[in-house]
């Protein structure tokens, strides 16, 4: 059967990587220099913070704390659990609510390092001669982070405007699957891959995240069903704060 | 020219609409003559359901909140079903089952003819999946043992047998009675 996430999650990673396109390192000034400005000793990266001006080169507010919002794709399909969920009646093509609260630090201008508490909810329904019957894997995943950025636009010695991050995250928790009020339990294991689009201001920020989650399943019930590390997109929208 | 296609598109979408709405005015689904998801059960055995002989408990199979029914030693159990004749003679049986390598079931349906003998019609669930664990879902018609279908008759009892040396676990069941075909009428 042809699912229409998948498609979905491609337009995701094409859109993702065009964005790629006219990033500048943090902690260089975006704007074009001026028209009588040297251009031969510009340098092609950032100077170091050392080499900034103290004023510039202080990171303004390095705590940072977000809430996510978003969907994700948990895509069962090829795999034990997703084989008997489906045998057993139960459609597969929800997204799932993702939520987060994230909390960081920068380090240094262009790195931050940080950890996240993930919860990820899919529910699948199964209709037919009964009653419909709900079935609900729900995850929660405590990941670490380290996410470098880059500044796409705006005043980037002073870390406001527009910025672009590589996230990369590793996490594990809990598995908790319901069934008519009855749930069974299991752990699994993320390694996340993320790309971040950010608009920040000086306290106050707002951005999107695309994740390109792999997770590792264990068995849960009785038939101990799991998943092997399968692909899971995730794509959120995210406010931040910092002071 | 995007005019156009716009327009080919909007008929064709016309198109599809009325062919649904025309095409298909009977009920796409089957006549049901017996179904029992096990997830309940009345002083241990399924409800309604005689077990005439082997042990037959109840257990959980995908998960803890969904039951089935676990049928060792030789378990033979029937359903009554007399009285619920739909009128059509294209019985088949649907099962979700799971079965130990060299074990199956034989699913079986009475039927009289004007108060004469039974005729019995029956299926025998395919061979078990290579991952024994894992539930499969098995689907076929009824035949007698010439493999023929019934030529009419009035349903008088279902009956679930346990075919080896192993067990297996039966999830769901139906029984159905009537045109299996979608649109077929």
């Amino acid at each position: 059967m042809v699912r229409p996430r998948r498609p979905l999650a491609v337009a995701l990673s094409a859109a993702a990587l065009l964005g790629l396109a006219g990033l500048a390192p943090r902690g260089a000034r975006a704007e074009p220099p001026a028209a009588d400005a040297p251009t031969a000793d510009v340098p092609a990266v950032a100077a170091p913070a050392d080499a900034l001006p103290a004023e510039a080169s202080e990171i303004p507010s390095p705590w940072r704390l977000g809430l996510e919002l978003g969907f994700g794709f948990p895509l069962l399909d090829d795999t034990d659990l997703g084989d008997q969920l489906i045998r057993f009646g139960y459609e597969l093509s929800e997204p799932g609510f993702h939520g987060a609260v994230t909390f960081d630090r920068a380090f240094f201008s262009w790195l931050r390092v940080g950890g996240t508490l993930v919860v990820d909810t899919v529910g699948t329904e199964r209709r037919g001669i009964r009653d419909p019957v709900e079935t609900r894997l729900t995850r929660v995943t405590a990941l670490a982070y380290a996410e470098a950025t880059f500044c796409i636009e705006g005043h980037c010695e002073r870390d406001f405007g527009i910025q672009f991050g590589l996230r990369l995250g590793a996490g594990a928790g809990p598995t908790v699957w319901t069934l008519r009020g009855e749930a069974t339990t299991g752990a699994h294991v993320v390694l996340e891959p993320a790309l971040l689009w950010d608009l920040m201001a000086e306290h106050f920020g707002v951005g999107l995240r695309i994740g390109y989650g792999f997770v590792w399943q264990s068995g849960l019930g009785p038939l101990d069903v799991g998943t092997p590390f399968i692909w899971s997109p995730t794509l959120a929208f995210r406010v931040l704060a910092r002071w | 020219m995007v005019t156009t296609n716009r327009l080919l598109l909007g008929l064709l979408l016309v198109a599809a609409l009325a062919l649904t709405a025309a095409g298909c005015p009977c009920n796409n689904g089957r006549p049901v003559l017996a179904y029992d998801g096990f997830d309940s059960t009345c002083t241990g055995s399924p409800c309604g359901w005689q077990v005439e002989a082997g042990q037959v408990a109840s257990v959980a199979t995908l998960h803890p909140g969904e039951r089935g029914l676990h049928l060792a030693s030789g378990a033979v159990l029937s359903l009554e079903v007399a009285g619920r004749d739909i009128g059509s003679s294209e019985e088949a049986v649907e099962a979700l089952l799971r079965c130990d390598a060299g074990t199956t079931v034989r699913f079986s349906l009475a039927l009289t003819h004007e108060g004469a003998s039974d005729t019995i019609i029956s299926a025998t669930a395919d061979a078990p999946a290579a991952d024994a664990r894992l539930f499969t879902r098995f689907e076929g018609p009824l035949l007698d043992d010439a493999g023929a279908e019934a030529s009419g008759g009035t349903p008088e009892r279902v009956r679930l047998e346990l075919v080896g040396p192993g067990t297996c676990d039966v999830d769901e069941l139906f029984f159905y009675r009537g045109p299996t075909a979608f649109c077929d009428g």
